[in-house]
């Protein structure tokens, strides 16, 4: 296990040395932001609170998440670095969990660069309005396993194809179809008896829950199957090349 | 010691490695020969754990390549083709990464400036590898495969896309590499040369299918009367052509010049592969004619390549 660990370190470096971490957090800061203030029009908004920041998260991450993951296996694929990895004595799913880690630590970074907003928030509040940290402490956490549950998306695609744009599309469409399937106005459409399912699947509706200040084990446990389902999926979907015919 | 038994491979119809069993002992430089698509490469990914055989086993100092990869990988060093390597890493970052995920902890820097000497990579040290040239970029890749002095080598093509200097400083480091220490290196390439200059024992693969083994002398006895003695000559040539055909050691001669006043030049094929060098001059001498020039092209590497390769293609 303590052999993975410089490839962990590999992958989250990438970020920094390179122009690409700084691009990535450039572009997310300015959508959340734009769509914070902007759309929202948070400052004439009456109330105090993030809940406009969350409500938009699951669609930056929409395009967000899969511009980090689609790299992370499609990359080395490419440029036949897979080969290196796979024939140095560490195992697939070390391999695969350290891209994973680094990518979510880089995703959480991103996403703490944004606590600025809960600033002005509170410092905007009016006079004797005291802002309810309960949501917002809850917001985050869920943001992040959200965002967990995104990236094992992610980067299963990634495993699929040597091709980062295919890993990309692919995954923004899985995901798109995860979210859509969460809203009400949609989920309708399906027959009554599934329709508890078709929501209970949705990536949205445990993060609505979880932002309003819950935090339900239930949710926490659907991001955790979530990323554990996906991250075993691409696991296999490695280890496929052994046996590829 | 690597032992490779029944191994086979397909992918979709083709069998990529067909049967192939050999044995390979420490101390010696082994060269998988063959043109492209022979299987050389699928072998070499058994070999390093990255792919599994179909069926067949392969082992590499005793550990199972399927059972006990871990154990494998730890003791091998390889440099896929082509030599990938993380482009935005500088030279001694890149190295450092390898050495870590072996674990060399304390060794760690000795092992790098070793190898950045043994490659001859200490003017570059500090580059990115993006702005490395091809030659560079394949030492890099050596230097990884032998950053944990493992005391397995597989090299795949380790001089494609080298300038002939650098072929050459290449060559004479697996030599070195291969000799210097109780090593076992294995290299494929499609370049006979290579092998001759660089290998011990030479296996020639076509087809997923071992067609010839042994050290590159043994295989130059695989062609038969194809070596071809380039004479100048000057006497009358109907004595001379009637003695080629009387001498019983020759198998066919072909006028390549004749320039006038007697001067002949003739390309004579022998019929065994033994050398008549002494024949044609004793005819020389008992027939009356001057020889101004004998000169003996032994059969190559390449010939017999190019007679197993082919011959098997055309006899199906």
């Amino acid at each position: 296990m303590k052999r993975v660990v410089p490839v962990f370190n590999r992958e989250l470096a990438q970020y920094f040395n390179t122009p690409l971490g700084f691009i990535y957090i450039d572009v997310f800061l300015l959508l959340t932001g734009f769509f914070f203030f902007e759309l929202f029009k948070y400052f004439i908004s009456e109330q105090a609170s993030m809940r406009n920041l969350f409500q938009l998260l699951p669609w930056v991450y929409l395009f967000f998440v899969p511009a980090i993951s689609m790299r992370l296996l499609a990359e080395d694929k490419k440029i036949g670095t897979v080969e290196v990895l796979m024939t140095l004595p560490l195992r697939d799913w070390e391999v695969v969990l350290a891209k994973f880690l680094a990518a979510f630590i880089f995703l959480a970074v991103a996403l703490l660069l944004t606590l600025p907003l809960v600033v002005i928030v509170a410092q905007s509040a009016a006079t004797g309005v005291k802002l309810d940290y309960g949501p917002i402490v809850g917001g985050y956490l869920s943001a992040v396993l959200m965002g967990g549950a995104f990236l094992a998306i992610g980067i299963f695609f990634s495993s699929m194809t040597d091709n980062q744009i295919v890993a990309f599309i692919l995954s923004v469409v899985t995901m798109a179809v995860f979210l859509l399937i969460g809203l009400p106005d949609i989920a309708k459409f399906f027959p009554h008896a599934i329709q508890r399912f078709i929501l209970n699947i949705s990536l949205v509706s445990h993060f609505y829950s979880v932002e309003r200040g819950v935090i339900d084990t239930r949710d926490m446990l659907y991001y955790a199957s979530v990323m554990f389902i996906f991250l075993f999926a691409t696991i296999r979907s490695v280890e496929s090349r052994k046996w590829k015919a | 010691m690597i032992e490779v038994k029944n191994l086979l491979k397909t992918y979709g119809s083709t069998r990529a490695v067909d049967d192939i069993s050999f044995t390979i002992n420490k101390g010696e430089v082994v060269g998988l020969l063959g043109p492209n698509c022979a299987g050389k490469t699928t072998t070499m990914r058994i070999l390093t754990c990255y792919i599994s055989p179909d069926s067949g086993m392969a082992s590499v100092g005793g550990y199972s390549v399927i059972d006990q990869s871990l154990d494998v990988r730890r003791i091998l060093g390889y440099l896929p083709e082509a030599a990938p390597l993380y482009q935005e890493m500088n030279v001694i970052d890149y190295l450092g990464f390898i050495s870590d995920i072996h674990g060399l902890g304390a060794a760690k820097k000795g092992r790098i400036e070793a190898m950045v000497e043994t490659t001859g990579l200490s003017g570059v040290v500090h580059k990115d590898i993006n702005e490395l040239s091809k030659g560079y970029r394949q030492r890099v890749g050596l230097a990884t495969a032998m950053i944990h002095d493992p005391e397995y080598l597989i090299l795949d093509e380790p001089t494609t896309g080298l300038d002939p200097n650098q072929i050459v400083e290449i060559r004479n480091l697996i030599r070195k590499i291969g000799h210097d220490r109780n090593r076992c290196v294995i290299l494929s390439t499609h370049i006979l040369p290579e092998v001759e200059a660089t290998c011990d024992r030479a296996i020639i693969i076509n087809d997923g299918k071992i067609i010839a083994e042994g050290t590159p002398t043994e295989l130059s006895g695989f062609a038969h009367g194809s070596d071809v003695y380039h004479v100048d000559a000057i006497g009358n040539s109907n004595i001379i052509e009637a003695a080629f055909k009387s001498n019983s050691k020759i198998s066919s001669f072909t006028l390549k010049s004749d320039s006038g006043n007697n001067h002949l030049v003739y390309d004579i094929t022998s019929a065994s592969n033994q050398d008549i060098s002494e024949e044609i001059f004793d005819l020389a001498v008992s027939k009356g004619f001057k020889l101004t020039r004998l000169h003996r092209e032994v059969a190559s590497l390449e010939d017999i390549f190019r007679t197993l390769t082919i011959g098997e293609a055309g006899v199906k």
